[in-house]
This record gives structure tokens, sequence and C-alpha cells, in this order.
């Protein structure tokens, strides 16, 4: 589904390197988890999947497209809600969801029905016709989700997604995620929530320093550790010895 | 006070972007070349605008100088200014005090509401010198010469340059923080299309004030208004009554009076900032926090489902584009209000000065007459079409949310293209009032009415498509408050360097077209078929352009 190979990503002409050669697997069906402590390079990499950045060097392709050479057919596959949803305040939420929907060329029928059901789930049938500005953060989180589920992505991905989210809607989310995943499709989500990850992803890798130290399902990351411990002791373990 | 330097230090240099500047440009060193290329447009289009304005300042200055009041040129000039400073400072300060993003972050410090107040309103401040420089440097080089000099002249003349916006804006500063503190979050754009209203009724009544005397009586107007001890002074002042004290000083600079004044001026400068600090703490944040209560409507699934339908991906971000500047009304003042004002103040002019109105009938009466006017028309529709910043900001204005479009699976041509059309519709929203009053004014039939408005449309899409190109390469996506997208975006100006030799190419072809006999129709069409193909160009190479532009914009 999601194949990372050797990607590097320096800024300031070199100087500070973001990613390095960083080599990553996910296949379809999976919830990835990714984690890594703050300015591990976690974003830079969601950023570089979704073609916001351009790596320095290495390749990532998503269904077998290369995102760069394919980035139209790439990111038809893929759904994507960044760490802080910045929306087009002046529009509705409504209006919003149109958009998101017209761009990846999802009919009439098909968009009212998943609206309707993500609103529900949501509860943002009564608010969607204001305009964006008027949302709290966690509201424009959800309209940012419900518009990237729109066009039911082979590969769902999110950088944060828990931030915000009222315990309900978090909790509904993950039942979410867990649908979309059973239906052979694809999430992979950065988080600073290790309980989440621990419990929900069916594989983790943790990066630090650009640099994927761990990846593997919750026993494998156990076997690897010093002894049997939770993710948090595992994550602090890995990234301290960074 | 303690609060208020850290407070104001932060906010100019967010404003102003003066430590992502020297990190870029003095510590990565990366596109040194910006800053000079920068300082080099600015110094151009300074000189440019202050050139146009030297020959009105000389001209006033002459005939100031006949009756002994050779510093009228100066008294316009603050009296004008100030006035411009009060209505647009209203828009600016709700911008600035209510809009920005970095409110988020300045509100919960332990900092005095007043504080945050005084450091926004002095960033406003700062922005109006740049404006003003043109204006005053016009003055200065037709003044100085011949009356100017000493140090007395030039310290009064720079205490006046800095303080010339300080009181305009301040009042305008106090009026939207207490009007603010006392409307709704979802008034407030009503608000802001009062103002803009207001600028436009000041502008335009001002335009018919001196319309309205009678040609006969004009020379007796203003020979009683210069005659009279500094009587220009007092009907400038009459406007905004301050000027009147900025003028004497500068116009009696050295002597005891004009020290005077002076004082008097910085007395009631400084005086209207202090109390921005009371007023600032006791109603800044309650506007605010007031802003924040939003009556939300009640919808049914029902009908939030009946509101939505498939429409083409173009037709989308086309829609997306026009919505999200029609809705903003500081976008819409900026880049619409012009389109308004110039053909208006012409039909005013026209029919109040016959003079004018034996030129249009003079110009009816001929075949080359009528081409002439028919081609300025449609340059006066390419220019409005072409300062309106609408494509050459397009990308700018996303701010924040450009990952929106960079991550979505519509191809950058067809993007860059919904912007390009965007910009197309606006400039043909924006000739309307100007082919109003050209199909009013002269009843030319409509041939040269159709044929102006579609040269003039044809012939912006030029300047607008190198405008869009620009600001795809180098967008400013940074800003705190959606005003700098648009107001402070060098990107805006290319196109307006564009029109000029634009004007040239079209001044010298109309010419032989004229010679050859071509009728206004003719002419025009043959003019647009030439434009249309250097459109067609521009448009070849920004289609080309754009995805490896789009694929540079990093986010």
């Amino acid at each position: 589904m999601l194949f990372i190979q050797n990607i590097s990503k320096s800024y300031q002409k070199g100087k500070v390197r973001a990613v390095d050669d960083l080599t990553l697997q996910v296949h379809p069906g999976e919830i990835f988890g990714f984690l890594g402590p703050n300015g591990a390079g976690k974003t830079t990499t969601i950023k570089m999947v979704v073609g916001l950045l351009r790596p320095d060097s290495g390749t990532i392709t998503v269904n077998g497209l290369d995102v760069e050479k394919h980035p139209l057919v790439a990111k038809r596959e893929i759904g994507y809600v960044p760490d802080n949803p910045d929306l087009y305040d002046r529009l509705t939420g409504t209006e919003y969801l149109n958009f998101m929907a017209d761009v990846f060329g999802v009919d009439t029928e098909l968009r009212r029905r998943r609206i309707g059901e993500l609103l529900d789930m949501f509860e943002l049938t009564s608010a969607v016709g204001d305009l964006i500005q008027s949302f709290s953060h966690g509201m424009k989180q959800k309209l940012a989700l419900t518009g990237a589920l729109l066009h039911d992505p082979s590969l769902l991905i999110l950088d944060e997604p828990m931030v915000g989210l009222d315990p309900k809607s978090a909790h509904l989310f993950k039942e979410l995620m867990r649908r979309h995943c059973d239906q052979g499709r694809t999430v992979f989500f950065s988080t600073h929530v290790l309980e989440v990850a621990e419990k929900l992803c069916d594989r983790i890798g943790i990066i630090s320093r650009g640099r994927l130290i761990a990846c593997g399902t919750m026993e494998e990351l156990r076997a690897g550790a010093r002894q049997q411990q939770s993710l948090e002791r595992i994550f602090l373990e890995l990234t301290e010895d960074e | 006070m303690n609060d208020f330097w850290p407070v104001l230090k932060v906010t100019l240099n967010n404003v102003f972007g003066l430590s992502a500047a020297r990190h870029r440009y003095l510590i990565r060193r990366e596109k040194i070349w910006e800053p000079v290329l920068i300082g080099l447009t600015i110094i151009a289009a300074l000189s440019s605008f202050s050139f146009v304005l030297f020959q009105p300042a000389k001209a006033l200055v002459s005939a100031g100088a006949a009756l002994n009041q050779p510093q009228l040129v100066f008294t316009a000039l603050i009296a004008s200014s100030q006035v411009i400073f009060l209505v647009t400072g209203i828009l600016l300060m709700i911008s600035s005090f209510f809009l920005s993003n970095d409110l988020t972050i300045l509100v919960p410090l332990p900092v005095k509401p007043g504080s945050v107040l005084t450091a926004k309103f002095i960033a406003v401040v700062i922005q109006q010198y740049l404006f003003q420089v043109v204006f005053f440097a016009g003055a200065i080089l037709a003044y100085t010469p011949r009356f100017g000099g000493g140090l007395a002249y030039w310290l009064t003349l720079a205490a006046v340059f800095l303080l010339n916006p300080v009181l305009p804006m301040t009042i305008a500063g106090l009026l939207t923080t207490v009007v603010m503190r006392f409307i709704n979050r979802r008034h407030r754009d009503l608000l802001m299309i009062i103002a803009s209203v207001l600028l436009l009724v000041v502008i335009l009544g001002f335009q018919l004030s001196l319309t309205a005397i009678p040609e006969t009586e004009m020379p007796e107007f203003m020979e009683r208004l210069m005659t009279s001890r500094l009587g220009l002074v007092r009907a400038a002042g009459r406007v905004f009554p301050p000027s009147i004290w900025a003028s004497q000083a500068v116009a009696e600079a050295g002597t005891l009076a004009g020290l005077g004044s002076l004082a008097l001026v910085v007395g009631v400068n400084l005086a209207a900032m202090l109390l921005l600090f009371p007023v600032g703490n006791l109603l800044f944040y309650r506007g605010l926090i007031g802003g924040q209560e939003v009556a939300r409507r009640r919808q049914s699934a029902q009908r939030v489902l009946g509101s939505i339908r498939q429409v083409s991906a173009f037709w989308s971000l086309f829609r997306r584009e026009w919505r999200l500047f029609i809705r903003n009304p500081m976008y819409v003042m900026n880049s619409y209000v012009g389109a308004l004002i110039v053909p208006v103040m012409m039909a005013f002019a026209a029919l109040q000065q016959d003079a004018l109105g034996d030129l249009i009938e003079q110009a009816k009466a001929s075949p080359a007459g009528l081409l002439a006017i028919t081609l300025g028309v449609a340059a006066a529709i390419a220019f409005l079409g072409s300062v309106n910043a609408i494509a050459a900001t397009s990308i700018s204005r996303e701010g924040k949310c450009i990952w929106i479009s960079r991550s979505i699976p519509a191809a950058p041509e067809v993007q860059a293209q919904a912007k390009l059309f965007h910009g197309v519709v606006a400039a043909t929203i924006s000739s309307v009032p100007t082919l109003v009053v050209f199909a009013w004014l002269l009843r030319p039939g409509i041939g040269p009415v159709v044929a102006a408005g579609v040269l003039g449309v044809v012939a912006s899409l030029l300047p607008q498509t190198l405008g869009l190109m620009v600001d795809i390469s180098r967008p400013m996506l940074g800003w705190t408050d959606p005003v700098a997208a648009v107001k402070r975006n060098f990107n805006a100006v290319w196109p307006m360097a564009l029109m000029i030799p634009m004007v040239l190419l079209g001044v010298v072809i109309g010419r032989w077209l004229a010679n050859a006999g071509f009728s206004a129709v003719g002419a025009a069409a043959a003019l647009a078929l030439i434009f249309a193909g250097l459109d067609l160009v521009a448009y070849r190479l920004l289609s080309a352009r754009a995805p490896s532009l789009y694929q540079q914009l990093e986010v």
C-alpha cells in the first residue's frame, strides 16, 4: 500500500536533516502508528507522502504509484488531515465538503450518503451550514476528517488526529479507523498518545532524529526491548538512547 | 508600560517579518538578491508615482507663490492624506485589531490589552509611511528648491511626516474599538461594508463639492481661498481640522508661531495615542470576546443534504475563489471600489465642467476622436482589471490553507486556470461602471461600448497572468492579517508595472490604426486580437509552468 524507500529531507542547505534515509512499508488493511519525539521528522515524512514537501532523495509509492511522478493519481488514493486543520474560514462547512467532494470526483448520490453518515457520526449536521470561522478547533478537526473520508481513500493519513477531539468523537473515530482497515484500506497516523497507538495499531514505527529506530507489532517491539514492558517504556527507552 | 515594549517588538517583528528576513537573507543567505530586487522595485515605483505627482505639486507651488503662499502644496497634501487615513484607517484597524491570527497568542499573555492594541496600532501606522512618502516626495521636490531649506524646515517636515497619519488613525482606532465592543462578530463584516461605503461617499462628496463650484466662479473662489491669510489651510481644515496645525507648522517653520503649531501637533498626537492605552484596557478584550459569541443557525439534515450536488473540479475551484474573495469586505473594498469611483468621478466632472463636455462633443463628432476615446476607455478597463490584485495575490490569499490546494488531486494548471478565470470575471464586473458612463456620456452606440469592454478585459488578462505566475513562484503565505496578503504583497505591483509598456504599445498601434482609417470598433477588435495572441502565449506558459511551480510550493 504505502512504500517509503530511502527518503531523506534536509533544511537550510543540508544543515538540518529532518528525515534521514527512512524506509518503511505499510500493508493494506493495516493501522500503522507513527511515533516519535517532537521534531523527530513525523510531520515532514507525512508531508512528503501527501506531496506537500519533496524528498531530497528516495521514493514514495502509494498503491504502486510514485507520488512524485504521478502526483494526481496518487493523491486520489489518499485522504489527509494535517496536525492543525486550517480550513477556509469564509466557506460554510457544507461548501467545504462539497468542494472536497468535487475535486475528488465524488458523485452527488455517494457524497450525500457519506456526508450524511459522517456528519451524523460527528454530530456536526446542525452546524455544517455555518461559516467555518465560527467552528471550534474540534469541529474543524471533525470537518477536515469528514472531508478526507468523502472519497473513501485507500490510504488515510492523519497527523495527530486525536488532538481536539472530544472523548466521544475520539472513540467513534477509532472505531471508524478500524472499520476502514477491515475493508482492506489502510490508516497511517502519527500520535503522541501512546495508549491509543498501543491499543489500536497493528504495527508501530518509532522515528527519532529522522531515522526509523524501531518498527513492528507490539509483540515484536516488546521482544526487541530489554524486558516485557508497555509501549511508553519502550518508547522512552528507545528515544533516550538516541 | 513595562509589558508594552516586548509586545511592540514581537508585533513589529511579526508584521514585517524581520526575524524571518534576517534568518533567510543573513543567516541562511538564501535568495539574497530578493531584498535588492524588492528595494529596486519599491524605489522605481515610488519614483514614478512621485514624478507623476511632481507636476501638479509644482503647479500648486507656483500658484501659491503668486499669492505669497507657496506652502499651499503642503496644506493640500496634509489635509487630503489625513482624510484618507481617517476613512481607510477604520478598515485597517478592524483588520489588525480584530481579525489577525496572532491574537490567539497575544490575548492569553499576561499583558495589558492597551499594550496589545497600541502595538498593533503602531504597526499599522508604520505601514502608512510607505504610502504617504509618494505624496510627500512630490511636494518636497516641488517646494524645497525654491522656498525650503534650513534645519528648522527639515526637522519640522520630518516631524509632520512622522505624525501625519497618527491622529486620523488614532481616531479610527478609537472609533473601531468602541464600536466593536458593542457589535457581534457576525455584524463585523457589515461594519466594514459601512466603512467602505463611507469612504466612497467621502471621495465622491469631495469630488462633487469641487465640481459643484460653477466654472465662472472658480477664479473668484480660488482667489478668495488663497488671498485670505492661510485661506486654503482653513478650507482644507474644515474637512479635517487638525490638519490646520500641521500645515501652519510647515508654513511657518523656524518662527515662534511655527514652533507653537508644531508643539500643538506633537501634543495632540501624543495625547491621542496615549488615550489608546486606557481605552484599549477598558474595551479591547471585551470587544474581542464579544466577537466570539456566535449565533448559530440550526439546520436539519434534510436541508444540509439538499444543498449538496456535484459540479466539475474547475467550477468548484472557481467557486471557492469567488466565495472566499467576495465574503471578505477588505478584499472587495481593495479590488472593486476603484472600479466604481473612477467612472463616477468622471461622470461628475463631465456633468459639471463645460470644457470636458465640449471635448466629448468634439470627440463624438469625429471618427478619430471616438476611436481615441474607445481605446482610452478600454485602457481604463484593462488598468482597473490589472490593479485589482485578484489573480496576482490568489495563492498568497490562501495563507495557511495552502495545504488544501497542494494535497487535492486537482491539476495545478486547472487550479491556476480557475484563479485566472476569477480575475477575468472580476475585470468584467469592474468594467461595467466604466462602460455605463461611457455609453451614457457619449452615446456611441452598442458597437464601441462592447468593443471597449472586450478589448479592456482581453488586455487585462496578460498582466493578470503574469501576476499569477509571480504569485505561484513566490507567494506571501505567512501573513497574520488577511489584508496583508493583498495590501502588503509586492506581487500585486507586477501587473501594474506591465500596464505601462502595454498602454504605450496600445497608443502606438492605435495611432497607426487611426491613420489607416480604422473605425473605433475595427481598431478595438484589431488590438483585442493582438492582445489575445499575447494572452495565449502567457496562458500557455502559465499552464506549462504551473505543475513545477506548484511542486516547489513547499508547505
